[in-house]
């Protein structure tokens, strides 16, 4: 009887400390919910009920826990990564769209309609700090230093750059109409940004908050419809994935030039998107079709799709 | 020393902030008009914008149709009037807030900015919906208080919370016009009439929280998309209509000569 509760409990444990889930969270901001998929079998697991208007998504350093933005809830909710259990909702000051999680495990996320940066312990629950920004504050960035936080305003057309040492805007940079979401270099030197309406995607120089490179083209070269949203790097920092919003498409852009590469079909209206660790697929989650994009990075193919709730938007990945 | 003393002038060049800017506007019209309206709040809203940047808008009513000798760009809600009004503003921008018509267009003003839809765009939309919903017969509208689409919801929330009533065409375009110029002199701080007139009618890129990229044409029609509505005022859908329609241009485009 000792022996098999043993034994239990080691198996039950071990995936907790080391082992990754393989499993992709979907934010569903039409139907309150998480879909929670099996990215190795492309399986849905579980949808768990999170609360109002879930957009911004991702995990605790430790990625025991995904936390999910709920606009209409003024809250962060907390999700087990194990479990799928909705653990708790954390206060987190008025209609939070985005959020990105400092290695010290604070969350700085946004809150669109009162135009603040929020710096939240999800732990404690304090609000460690509030920072005016501009008008519908959307995307977050920590950079890889931790020193440095990155809010884009959306109707304010800037990136804002907050030192996490003093907890205010150290910088305002001005880019394409409607900046939507960063992401970093892993030297730190630059970091990207999407203009929805512009149709951009820029490249800033931290050293000196310049934008130095401007990918204007994409509407010409890819389709018209081109909103650019969501931005990542891929594991080797060689490819810069694009989605296009409207456009119906993930683009491929040289992070250094951004020069296109190449892009990919995928369903309608892709706003989120998330990477396996190896580089190899991509995940886009595509708002009016409820689905998820499932894309071979190599053949650049959307090789299948994963049915969601309604309006996905968000997307992350534990492997 | 004065080795180290030009690193330091140098250093201090390079940190100092841009020149503060601070301009004046001007509107004439109704004082009781949504555009006044709408053009407060987008006021606000770049003032917002530029207190990041060191920027700063300032609004003035003109009295008796006197405009005054400092404002450097011009809105009017006064239909009827916009040929006068863009002939003695000289250089300065006049952004046009309500009056739609055509004919209006077809004179190619160098200085006026039609930010209303013109009657030609609300047909061509209607025109447009008709052609793929035969049965209904809607109008066409620059906005509607009930959109929640590409922001439009968070438009509509920050006007009903400032001024207790929805936004209507008047009050985007005058919400429209003042960001258009408070973008333009975010990206270059200059109080010089002309230099604002040029890059408004140069830029390619603002945003109206109606999805696509707004810009002027050479008529100074602003290119926009517009909204489809019911007979009991019910939002319908969007223009260009898709499937039937694609591209900006296909709502009253028309070259100057």
């Amino acid at each position: 009887m000792f022996r098999y509760h043993i034994a239990a409990l080691l198996l039950t444990a071990a995936p907790l400390v080391c082992q990754p889930t393989h499993r992709l969270f979907v934010t569903n901001e039409a139907s309150d919910s998480v879909t929670v998929i099996d990215s190795r079998t492309g399986e849905v697991e579980k949808t768990v009920a999170v609360g109002g208007r879930p957009r911004g998504i991702g995990f605790s350093p430790d990625r025991k826990r995904v936390y999910v933005a709920l606009g209409d809830e003024n809250a962060i909710g907390v999700l087990n990564t194990e479990t799928l259990e909705l653990e708790r909702k954390i206060s987190a000051g008025s209609d939070p769209e985005a959020f990105a999680v400092h290695p010290d495990g604070t969350i700085y996320l946004s809150n669109e309609d009162e135009g603040l940066a929020t710096a939240l312990n999800p732990e404690s629950g304090e609000i460690l700090a509030e920072i005016k920004v501009g008008l519908e504050p959307e995307g977050v960035g920590v950079s890889p230093d931790g020193e440095q936080v990155l809010v884009t305003s959306e109707s304010s057309n800037m990136v804002h750059v907050i030192s996490v040492a003093e907890k205010k805007i150290v910088a305002n940079i001005l880019v394409g109409a409607r900046p939507r979401e960063v992401a970093f270099s892993p030297d730190g030197r630059y970091f990207w940004v999407t203009s929805e309406v512009a149709g951009h995607v820029s490249k800033v120089e931290r050293s000196t908050n310049r934008v130095v490179t401007v990918n204007n083209r994409l509407r010409r070269e890819v389709n018209p419809r081109v909103k650019p949203k969501g931005i990542l790097l891929d594991p080797e920092a060689n490819r810069l994935y694009v989605s296009l919003g409207r456009g119906n498409a993930i683009a491929v852009l040289d992070p250094d030039t951004l020069q296109l590469q190449g892009s990919v079909e995928v369903g309608v209206r892709s706003w989120g998107i998330a990477l396996s660790r190896d580089g190899k697929r991509l995940y886009a989650a595509n708002g009016p079709d409820s689905t998820l994009s499932v894309v071979d990075t190599e053949a650049l193919t959307e090789i299948g799709t994963i049915p969601t709730g309604e309006m996905p938007w968000g997307v992350v990945l534990d492997d | 020393m004065r080795s180290h003393l030009a690193v330091t002038l140098l250093v201090a060049c390079l940190a100092a902030p841009a020149a503060a800017v601070e301009v004046d506007l001007v509107y004439t019209g109704p004082a009781d008009s949504p555009a006044l309206q709408g053009l407060r709040l987008g006021i606000d809203e770049s003032n917002r914008q530029g207190e990041f940047l060191d920027v700063k808008l300032n609004l003035s009513q003109a009295s008796g149709g006197a405009l005054p000798a400092s404002a450097i760009a011009v809105f009017a809600d006064s239909p009827g009037s916009i040929r006068s009004i863009a002939g003695r503003a000289g250089e300065r921008a006049v952004f046009n807030l309500s009056d739609g018509a055509d004919a209006l267009r077809a004179a190619c003003l160098p200085n006026a900015l039609h930010v209303i839809p013109s009657a030609k765009m609300r047909a061509d939309a209607v025109a447009q919906w008709v052609q793929r919903n035969p049965a209904g017969k809607p109008s066409a509208a620059a906005w509607h208080g009930n959109a929640v689409k590409f922001a439009a919801r968070d438009l509509n929330k920050r006007f009903a919370a400032q001024f207790g009533t929805r936004m209507d065409d008047l009050a985007w375009a005058g919400w429209f016009a003042a960001r258009a110029v408070g973008d333009t002199l975010m990206r270059e701080p200059s109080a010089d009439a002309r230099r604002l007139l040029e890059l408004l009618k140069q830029a390619d890129g603002f945003d109206g929280q109606k999805g696509d990229a707004h810009s002027f044409r050479d008529s100074g029609q602003l290119s926009q998309p517009l909204v489809l509505v019911g007979p009991d005022g019910e939002l319908l859908g969007e223009a260009p209509v898709r499937g039937v329609s694609t591209g900006l241009d296909s709502l009253g485009a028309f070259p100057c000569k």
